[in-house]
């Protein structure tokens, strides 16, 4: 009983993170913050699906896949930001400051 | 020296064999002839494809370095970066919820004195998951980072990060950290 409300709280707050990751995606201004948005909202939203999946399902070979899963997500996701963001660096786009909009604190819209 | 290679070459094709057909018969669950069989084939097919890449120098020159890392450390510093993690998203999805978006986003370059290669890759993964920074580059010493909010907030400037990564080195944090340079503007890049 206390596995399963641990393990359906640890999945719903994971979709949040998801979500969260998805409206941050469509919000900030520049490829640069939206890379923020996904590369760690997603990594802890992922982790927390899957541990609450890992608690449903016992100590099993399923679960055993599921912790390399895990690992995986853990260390592949940082991996993938680095390249995504070192692309677009080397291709050089700029990023975007406050300064240049001359907007001070207003709404995020990079154009 | 070099047969001392050699035999560390074999050494390292052999536990990474063993390895493999253990994770394949963890992932397969039938322990029967005709899927060890197929797991044989796929851990060998895994070494032929790999050995080109294994050949580099980068993998013989590195290895020994990996090992200076300190076990106990990493035991702390892991449940340290996973609670990170859960910071920077808790502030990333605040921002990203906030009506008004109160984002400032700077690039951060700084100097390292890690030397080592797999120091350097440990602090660019830990600096993209610990809260509002991604590292972009890395130019030998020399750290790119971009940080979503205000700099002032994140581990880098206050030196948590570079201490637990140089706690994992067992090197002191000053040769973590070094000639800090914020930019701001596009013309600074």
């Amino acid at each position: 009983m206390i596995t399963n409300i641990l393990a359906i709280t640890a999945v719903v707050s994971g979709a949040f993170f998801l979500i969260v990751g998805s409206i941050g995606l469509i919000r900030l201004p520049d490829f640069y913050s939206r890379n923020h948005a996904t590369g760690k909202s997603d990594t802890l939203g992922i982790m927390l699906v899957i541990f609450g999946l890992i608690l449903l399902e016992g100590f099993s070979l399923n679960s055993a896949k599921l912790f390399f899963a895990f690992i995986f997500v853990f260390l592949t996701n940082p991996t993938g930001t680095h390249a995504l963001t070192n692309a677009a660096l080397n291709s050089g786009l700029k990023p975007w400051f406050r300064k240049n909009t001359g907007k001070g604190d207003g709404a995020c819209t990079g154009k | 020296m070099r047969s001392f290679r050699k035999t560390n070459f074999l050494r390292n094709t052999i536990i990474q064999a063993v390895l493999l057909m253990i994770f394949w018969l963890l992932l397969s669950g039938h322990y029967d002839l005709m899927h060890i069989s197929f797991g044989i084939f796929s851990v060998l097919l895994v070494i032929i494809i790999n050995y080109p890449l294994r050949r580099h120098l980068f993998a013989m020159e590195e290895q020994s370095d990996a090992l200076k890392l300190s076990l106990l450390r990493l035991i702390f510093y892991i449940p340290w970066l996973l609670w990170q993690i859960v910071i920077s998203s808790v502030q990333v999805a605040l921002v990203v919820l906030h009506p008004k978006c109160p984002i400032d986003p700077a690039l951060l370059r700084f100097r390292t004195r890690l030397g080592n290669l797999s120091s350097k890759v440990i602090l660019g993964n830990s600096i993209t998951l610990t809260p509002g920074t991604i590292t972009l580059e890395i130019e030998k010493d020399e750290f790119l980072v971009h940080a979503l909010m205000d700099i002032s907030s994140t581990g880098i400037i206050d030196g948590t990060l570079p201490g637990q990564v140089a706690k994992l080195y067992q090197r002191r944090p000053e040769q973590v950290l070094g000639d800090v340079e914020v930019i701001k503007t596009t013309a600074g890049l």
